[in-house]
């Protein structure tokens, strides 16, 4: 296939950082994908993206380039990629390797992942976080999390005791 | 950022899809976890065995003496209830002893108990669908406060019962209503002994009915009427049409009489379980012969083609033939033919009595969206041959456009395992979500194949889960009782290190291998059921599920 010149397109991040992208890579997210086709003029100004930082996008970046020319996921099918998700934990190595990083930046991947509506990255992260939670206590999750234990001791209790019903049903 | 900071519905991403092993510790950091796992963890519950008499021990009982008393939030994510073999301690037993009235006690008791489960079932606010396998040892009172529920329950909308055992008490089911669906499987006797009657008054209560299934478990082939049939036929001509879309019957054919037909004019989905034993007499001899000629010409194409031609030689359906074929089929003709004349285009149809007839209905109109083949066989009075000219000419180009999910699987007749040819189709459903086929190893040029798939699977943008099952070899159609996998085993584990190049067992405690094909790695997880072999295999990358089954 002889494409036409790939056309760049001029993104800002919310720290005023700008980014020049080819097209295609750009399209993995499916939040700009309609951004664009809402656009029919070509047009110079940039894409403002307020709910991403500059470092977030370089990495986000980094994943689309990498992933460009595969296939989008259909979006109609939420149920299914649950199901899919289930299924299977594995990541593929460059993903992995991709995906290691401190855990403030791991959330900001997800969160514009999320945002920029960019499927096959959220799911990584999503998958990496429940990797994190794999074999651990509530404690340790909490601690990892940084999460405060907000039950009353009553409640705890109730939790507990529905539990030994609810784990091996 | 922090963990919490996420958005509610990525945090639920990351949530669903945990076991539940791990649920019920995640519920245990926070109320905003266990907020997102409440619902996951208990939307199905089991009405099952619990044990008063062990009352503190029992974790089951624990838990509905929780709902009874309203300690517990649970019981407001419960959508679905299953009811199975309720068999509470025989109380009578020990207070015998020492009551001197024991059986007044036993009474009273069996109240109390009774009023304890009702508030308990009552604490479900949310619940939508119940499921009920009633079971001779249930005793009677539990049998009571169940329908006493069920009849009582507004949010009900979907019922299956299961009465296929005989009970000695009587459950009475009439007065349920509003349904949207209802399944019935039952006996001929039960159904006969009051379960259709029932049924019929469930359907009379619920003019919003759009799903109906109603099957029972041992038809007789000799008997003309199947309970769908016939549930019509009894069925209180003064009823307004219902406006079925969904129809699951066991045994194929319906007669679909009249009065059947103005209740499911908009019929957009239909199932039709198993097939009806036919007599053997039916199968032509010549067919056999047929077979067998067929099959030579297999040996000779795998000696020569090498790869160069997988697909077998393309036999044109002889019209003459396909309609005395037909003829011996009746009411099959007669079934799909009143779908056709009755302006019903199906949208879904699993059907596994795959015949010419049908696939002349099915190539009559486009616009189907789910197709499910799942065991084509040769004993259904065709040639097999023909079947699968008529299909892959005929059928399938009306429907690619449409087709979400495909299945076509045949465990003996390799004419409908892939081939260039069929690949050639497949890739033209660009909206395919699912597909399952059978392959067969032993066909010239099957490895090809499949790695075709394989790409085939990579270029379709919307398949998650791609199935394939082995068919059978030839020589293996002639299964007599019991199985012959369970002893050609050790055959096919050889067989699979011909085919895949590195194929090497990693983990021998979970079985577990590795092989390559079409430049992925995959693991390979032979396991066995009842049918033989299945390998599963989950590429690793790819975010599309392969799996392997059996046929």
């Amino acid at each position: 296939m002889a494409a036409p010149a790939t056309q760049q397109i001029k993104i800002r991040c919310n720290d005023e950082k700008e980014f020049t992208v080819d097209r295609d890579v750009l399209e993995r997210s499916v939040l700009i994908k309609n951004m664009l086709e809402d656009v029919t003029e070509q047009q110079d100004a940039p894409i403002p993206l307020p709910n991403v930082s500059g470092p977030v996008m370089a990495k986000v970046l980094e994943y689309c380039t990498h992933h460009r020319g595969e296939p989008l996921p259909s979006a109609d099918t939420e149920q299914s990629q649950d199901e899919t998700r289930k299924r299977t934990t594995d990541i593929s190595e460059w993903d992995q390797k991709f995906i290691t990083v401190d855990q403030e930046m791991l959330f900001e991947i997800i969160l514009a992942a999320n945002y920029l509506d960019i499927k096959s990255l959220l799911d990584v992260g999503c998958k990496t976080v429940a990797n994190m939670i794999k074999g651990k206590t509530p404690e340790e999750i909490r601690k990892l999390f940084n999460i405060v234990n907000d039950f009353t001791p009553e409640e705890e209790a109730q939790i507990k005791k529905e539990n030994e019903w609810a784990e091996d049903r | 950022m922090e963990a919490l900071q996420l958005p509610p519905e990525v945090l639920h991403m990351i949530i669903t899809g945990q076991s539940r092993k791990k649920l019920v510790v995640l519920r245990q950091v926070c109320r905003t976890f266990n907020q997102i796992v409440e619902p996951l963890l208990f939307s199905t519950i089991t009405l099952t065995d619990f044990n008063t008499s062990n009352a503190p021990l029992d974790p089951f009982y624990n838990f509905l003496e929780s709902l009874a008393n309203g300690t517990t939030n649970a019981g407001a994510h419960v959508r679905n209830l299953l009811v199975m073999r309720v068999t509470p301690p025989d109380v009578s037993k020990t207070l015998d002893e020492t009551k001197a009235d024991g059986k007044n006690f036993k009474g009273d008791h069996e109240e109390k108990m009774k009023k304890w489960l009702l508030r308990a079932l009552g604490s479900l606010k949310s619940l939508r669908c119940v499921s009920w396998t009633p079971s001779n040892s249930d005793p009677q009172w539990i049998q009571d406060c169940i329908t006493q529920y069920l009849v009582q329950l507004p949010t009900l909308e979907e019922f299956n019962i299961k009465w296929i055992y005989k009970i000695s008490g009587k459950i009475r089911l009439d007065q349920i209503s509003n349904l949207k669906k209802l399944s019935v499987k039952g006996t001929t006797e039960i159904f006969r002994a009051g379960l259709l009657e029932q049924a019929i008054s469930i359907v009379s209560n619920s003019p919003n009915l759009t799903s109906l299934a109603m099957s029972d478990d041992d038809y007789d082939a000799s008997d003309d009427t199947s309970t769908f049939d016939l549930f019509f036929d009894v069925l209180p001509t003064s009823l307004p049409p219902l406006r079925l879309t969904e129809v699951i019957s066991s045994y194929f054919p319906l007669r679909l009489g009249e009065v059947a037909l103005q209740h499911v004019k908009g019929l957009k989905s239909l199932t039709l379980e198993g097939k009806p034993d036919e007599e053997p007499d039916d199968v032509d001899g010549n067919e056999e012969e047929d077979w067998e000629i067929n099959w030579a010409k297999d040996e000779e194409e795998d000696g020569e083609g090498k790869g160069s031609s997988p697909c077998r030689p393309k036999l044109q359906p002889n019209p003459v033939l396909v309609r005395q074929i037909q003829d011996r089929r009746p009411k099959s003709t007669a079934f799909w033919n009143k779908l056709r004349l009755s302006d019903i285009q199906l949208e879904r149809l699993h059907l596994e009595d795959v015949d010419h007839s049908a696939l002349g209905y099915l190539a009559s109109y486009n616009g189907l969206r789910a197709l499910h083949f799942p065991d084509i066989d040769a004993s259904r009075g065709a040639i097999v041959d023909h079947l699968t000219t008529t299909f892959f000419t005929e059928v399938l180009p009306m429907h690619v456009e449409t087709l979400e999910e495909l299945t076509v699987v045949s465990a003996y007749l390799p004419a409908w395992s892939l081939n260039a040819q069929i690949l050639n189709l497949f890739a033209q459903c660009k909206n395919l979500r699912t597909l399952h086929v059978s392959w067969e190893p032993n066909a010239a040029g099957s490895i090809k194949t499949l790695y075709s798939l394989l790409d085939l699977s990579k270029s379709l943008p919307c398949l998650q889960s791609l199935t394939i099952s082995f068919a059978y070899p030839r020589f293996m159609r002639v299964a007599p009782c019991g199985n012959p996998w369970i002893r050609r085993r050790d055959s096919y584990r050889k067989k699979a290190t011909e085919i895949f190049p590195g194929y090497e067992q990693v983990d021998k405690t979970k079985n577990l291998y590795m092989v390559e094909a079409g430049g992925l790695k995959f693991k390979l997880r032979p396991s066995e059921d009842s049918k033989g072999y299945r390998y599963q295999f989950a590429p690793p990358k790819a975010r599309k599920k392969v799996v392997w089954g059996d046929c």
